[in-house]
């Protein structure tokens, strides 16, 4: 069996089909950890992002911290098993640990170990997703989020507008202060997020749309809660990208073109081509 | 030789761990950078395997190549390039590319020749007394206790001077210790790469068990004269399996003492010292 290396780099394909998704959530944690020296648990810090803003008649500029919005894949990915168990198909885990120390099984009924199904029967899940070595079709995109709380804010960047804050999760208080405090940031408010399913085959978007409609969590603490997701509206598109160095001399500025079209059609053909696998 | 640069803006961290590297033929290399890291899972710190270290910033791709046909079908080729660097199924590594030039003649300043430190197989015999006390010094500075850290072998070698050795942490104005202390920081820096806690000195790489006892005592025989003392080091087996620093599970307590001592010497025959 031939090992498939790790392409260190992603390339463009004309035409694209990404799956846009708009979703609201009322409280939601998709932590990357805690900073070094810190009890708190923080997103993933991106640039600081410059806007500028009316205040009566003069205009004056200010700066917002901008994070990366993390785990929408694994999100996907855990929704994505649970409409393959409930189907009856049998897919990969998330994991590739059959027992734990004690000899206990780690691997609950209706799947099979990650990775394990490579070579002869690959599941859909492993195809879609791949495992360690092999890699997935698609790759999930979400726009930077930011709190701004100026209505007329303007900025250079695509940043999607939320309500951004801390919690505090006070462990221990002496003298009515807290002396430990494990606080977590979160997010709310609607989102966007994005799937590239060019390389998909129509089963297999079939499934996705079908687990992006069902998507329930994203984060941390949905047993307390936290991360319940509102799909609002889902669409399939197909975009080209145009990228073309504009030559002065020696240099030259690179400009890019965008053109979008919805597929109406092939999300019907999808749903139907998902059925039938099911069936079969 | 013609070079094409082309220059973009990092959205999303690229996860590597070095900011040069070489992609389809490139040279790429990331500017203005600012580290983070990005946790796989609830981590309390970010530390290897569980955090992979990424880079925000700008980037610059560097091609040469002597026909200016191959130059332009090569930037049409880069300007397809969307997200670089492990997890770009999750987001990361985005990069958006915003202008380039063709250099006739470019000479980066990236692309000279950097010597590597070589570890000797033995110490030059036209050493002076000064160095070869500092030698001395560098090489058996770890197998003592200190305020900051226990013996580094567990027990201590019966030495003469061990009261002046256990001061190597300290801060003083004696300048023959803040000499040892800028190699050892050097040496530390160089030999440090990945960070993963460990509870006791024995590293990842170990396989058996060691009498240190019997360690200190034959480090203990050879500690008067350096040359001894050093091919003893440059042999040991037992040092090799030994941590430098408990949070580095990948250091070598063989290699961070050679490492001292070859810098020593090579600063030494450049005049440098």
């Amino acid at each position: 069996m031939s090992k498939k290396s790790f392409s260190r780099v992603k390339r463009i394909q004309n035409p694209q089909r990404i799956l846009k998704v708009v979703a609201y959530t009322a409280i939601a944690k998709p932590l990357n950890g805690s900073l070094p020296r810190s009890n708190n648990s923080h997103f993933l810090r991106l640039y600081p992002i410059k806007y500028s803003y009316k205040n009566g008649k003069d205009e004056k500029e200010a700066t917002s911290e901008s994070y990366f919005l993390k785990g929408i894949r694994g999100a996907i990915r855990h929704q994505v098993m649970k409409i393959c168990y409930d189907a009856g198909v049998e897919v990969c885990h998330t994991s590739d640990k059959a027992t734990d120390k004690m000899g206990n099984s780690l691997l609950p009924e209706g799947f099979h170990l990650t990775g394990s199904c490579k070579g002869n029967g690959e599941c859909i899940v492993h195809q879609v997703f791949g495992s360690m070595g092999t890699e997935g079709l698609i790759s999930v995109y979400a726009e930077p989020i930011t709190s701004i709380s100026h209505k007329s804010a303007k900025t250079e960047v695509k940043v999607q507008k939320v309500h951004i804050a801390t919690e505090n999760r006070v462990c221990m208080t002496f003298d009515n202060k807290s002396v430990q405090n494990f606080g977590e940031r979160y997010f709310s408010g609607e989102f966007t997020f994005e799937i590239d399913v060019t390389c998909c085959t129509s089963e297999q978007i079939g499934l996705l749309i079908e687990s992006v409609i069902n998507m329930q969590r994203l984060g941390r603490g949905y047993n307390a809660g936290y991360g319940k997701i509102q799909i609002k509206q889902f669409q399939l598109l197909e975009r080209t990208t145009k990228r073309i160095p504009e030559w002065q001399e020696d240099s030259f500025i690179v400009k890019e073109e965008f053109s979008e079209s919805s597929l109406k059609n092939e999300v019907l053909e999808a749903m139907e081509a998902w059925n039938a696998y099911i069936n079969t | 030789m013609p070079t094409l640069i082309l220059e973009g803006k990092i959205l999303t961290p690229i996860v590597t761990r070095k900011t040069e590297f070489y992609i389809e033929g490139c040279k790429a290399i990331i500017k203005n950078l600012r580290r983070r890291y990005y946790n796989k899972i609830n981590a309390s710190k970010p530390m290897y395997p569980f955090s992979f270290q990424c880079y925000l910033g700008s980037i610059e791709l560097h091609f040469r190549c002597s026909n200016k046909a191959k130059i332009n079908q090569k930037l049409r080729d880069l300007l397809q390039i969307n997200a670089i660097g492990r997890f770009h199924g999750e987001g990361m590594g985005l990069v958006q590319w915003v202008k380039g030039n063709i250099h006739s003649n470019h000479n980066s300043t990236h692309t000279k020749h950097k010597r590597k430190l070589r570890i000797r197989k033995g110490l030059p015999h036209n050493l002076t007394e000064d160095i070869k006390k500092l030698l001395r010094y560098a090489l058996l500075h770890d197998f003592v206790n200190t305020l900051k850290h226990k013996s580094k072998i567990y027990v201590e070698p019966n030495l003469e001077d061990i009261a002046y050795l256990r001061k190597h942490h300290d801060k003083t104005e004696d300048r023959f210790i803040q000499l040892f202390q800028k190699y050892d920081h050097l040496a530390a820096i160089i030999t440090r790469k990945i960070r993963s806690p460990r509870t006791n000195r024995y590293n990842w790489s170990s396989n058996s068990t060691i009498n240190f006892e019997k360690l200190a005592k034959e480090i203990k025989e050879v500690a008067s004269n350096i040359w001894k003392l050093y091919d003893y080091i440059y042999q040991s087996k037992e040092l090799e399996q030994l941590n430098e620093s408990l949070q580095h599970g990948h250091t070598s307590l063989r290699n961070h003492v050679l490492v001292i001592a070859n810098l020593i010497v090579q600063d030494f025959q450049r005049n440098k010292l």
